[in-house]
């Protein structure tokens, strides 16, 4: 032994890197000689929460503030897309790093901003929002080295508006396209073992679409109640999560209450109930806009708690000529017990979350 | 702190061939150890190639240590029938300050111990040195790094280069 810190072993090295806690340090740690940098994997990331992403305010700026949730602190970090793409990717839906850019030219991919890595969508010009995006949810490990799914559902709007899926695999390259009864919403429809499950307002109940063939499939299941409307559609840990969000008012406090329920099924689907859930776990909700979330457990944060839903909830300022104008803050509800917490008080229309990966 | 005079003792010898007379609780603190001691339990003599006396010695001291307090810790609990929480706080941050004090070393002695306590499976000692390590190279630049760690710069400037364009933000200040 010869205190020679440039001849660590790999698994030492490894044991450091999962102590740096943040991915600078990570970055620069394994910037410093060729063996470090062979034997840190760039994926020897310290387990990181989502980030709250949105731009600084000048237009073409590269400036992003970044909210951590683990550390509860705002950074500044620069991207490899402006403002103008950043709003423009409409459907910013997170997954394991990857952010969709250009949802509206008829070049779209997908950006890792922080390795720079494009992945080429080979999806046909229009308007469509993101329903799932990240690493195939059939696989057991759902790494990117396993393929990545992409779901979009696709509005047209001409004399008579159709909606459809289109399904897009990294493995095989191969998209496919079914239609599928015109989007109702609020809910985005769900993809969840194969299926998606299309939730369909007016009529209170929602349909199943085998994802591989497209066919609609004899299963209609019934809204929870009469009032209850699914505005998410979540795959949580091989559970299908609705997630409904009424907003009512007390006076002049107007919020919005969470109902969570799950789907309880038969393995092929052919009885389906949805059951209100009282708690969620170790599990954490992460709503976005656009009707569209993810989940996390937290046995993967040390020290996060789990059981709770963040969200952002739009709030509608008046000024003196009573003109409105719009921002967003975030909340974090905790199931247990019913409260709310308010983490940030003004956010960007456009922020999202975010999941770091240097995958 | 009172022990049997049936408590078994083991020598360890180090590298360079001096020996370190220790009880066996204390021995048992290594993993590495305490393995060989279940597969042959008449053994009492433990040569360690890997390791120098020097650092063998601040091993044993680390281990010393840490027994003691878990001992203390056990006695209070039988004399009160239950450990008082105040009295378990005060005597977690008395280790934790102690270990801190421990780990004023240069780098040199932290690598060794490092090494040391990965080869001989202490497993207390090297979440210890690793977090040490860490926070030596939280927040610092790679240059600031390699002169911490005396490490020699072997990257091209183009693969410096290259490495800065690809994530420019971690190298723009630390976070």
């Amino acid at each position: 032994m010869e205190g020679n810190w440039g001849e660590l072993n790999q698994d030492l090295l490894h044991l450091i890197s999962k102590k740096l806690g943040t991915f600078s340090n990570l970055i620069r740690f394994r910037s410093v000689c060729k063996q470090w940098r062979i034997d840190v994997e760039p994926t020897d990331l310290p387990a990181r929460l989502p980030w709250l992403l949105q731009p600084d305010p000048t237009l073409f700026s590269t400036d992003y503030r970044v909210f951590s949730v683990s550390s509860k602190t705002t950074s500044q970090i620069k991207l490899p897309i402006n403002h103008r793409e950043f709003g423009h990717m409409f459907h910013k839906a997170p997954s394991m790093g990857f952010l969709l850019v250009n949802s509206f030219k008829p070049k779209q991919f997908l950006l890792n901003p922080l390795t720079e890595t494009k992945l080429h969508i080979p999806f046909p010009k229009g308007y469509h929002r993101t329903i799932y995006m990240g690493p195939n949810p059939n696989s057991n490990s759902r790494t990117i080295k396993e393929g990545i799914h992409l779901v979009v559902l696709k509005l047209e709007f001409e004399k008579n508006p159709i909606n459809s899926i289109m399904f897009w695999q990294s493995n095989n390259d191969k998209i496919t396209t079914f239609r599928i009864p015109l989007y109702s919403g609020p809910a985005l429809p769900g993809y969840y073992k194969g299926k998606l499950f299309v939730t369909e307002r007016l009529l209170k109940k929602t349909s199943v679409f085998d994802m591989e063939t497209g066919a609609k499939m004899n299963v209609v299941i019934p809204n929870p109640g009469m009032h209850d409307t699914f505005d998410f559609f979540i795959e949580a840990m091989g559970d299908l999560l609705g997630v409904v969000l009424s907003y009512f008012c007390d006076g002049d406090l107007c919020m919005y209450k969470l109902k969570v329920y799950q789907l309880k099924h038969t393995d092929e689907f052919e009885e389906c109930t949805w059951i209100e859930l009282q708690g969620i776990g170790d599990r954490v909700l992460f709503l976005n806009t656009e009707n569209q979330g993810f989940c996390l457990s937290t046995s993967d944060f040390k020290g996060f708690r789990g059981n709770c839903i963040y969200y952002l909830e739009l709030v509608e300022e008046r000024n003196k000529d009573a003109k409105s104008s719009f921002h967003r803050r975030v909340l974090r509800y905790n199931m247990e017990d019913g409260t709310k917490e308010e983490l940030l008080n003004y956010v960007d229309l456009n922020a999202t979350w975010f999941v770091p990966s240097l995958d | 702190m009172a022990r049997s005079s049936t408590e078994n003792m083991i020598t360890l010898m180090s590298s360079d061939g001096e020996e370190f007379m220790v009880t066996e609780k204390v021995a048992r603190e290594c993993t590495t150890i305490r393995n060989m001691l279940e597969d042959d339990c008449v053994i009492t003599n433990i040569p360690l190639p890997n390791v120098t006396s020097d650092i063998l010695s601040m091993v044993i001291e680390y281990c010393m240590e840490h027994v003691a307090a878990a001992e203390k810790a056990a006695a209070e609990t039988a004399e009160k029938g239950s450990s008082s929480a105040p009295a378990a706080a005060k005597a977690n941050k008395d280790l934790e300050e102690w270990d801190k004090a421990f780990m004023n070393v240069d780098v040199y002695t932290l690598c060794d111990l490092i090494l040391a306590a990965n080869y001989l499976n202490v497993s207390g000692l090297l979440d210890l040195t690793i977090q040490t390590a860490a926070n030596l190279i939280k927040g610092k630049s790679p240059e600031q790094i390699r002169k911490t760690f005396h490490i020699q710069n072997d990257l091209s400037l183009e693969e410096e280069e290259k490495i800065r364009s690809q994530t420019p933000w971690a190298f723009e200040k630390s976070e």
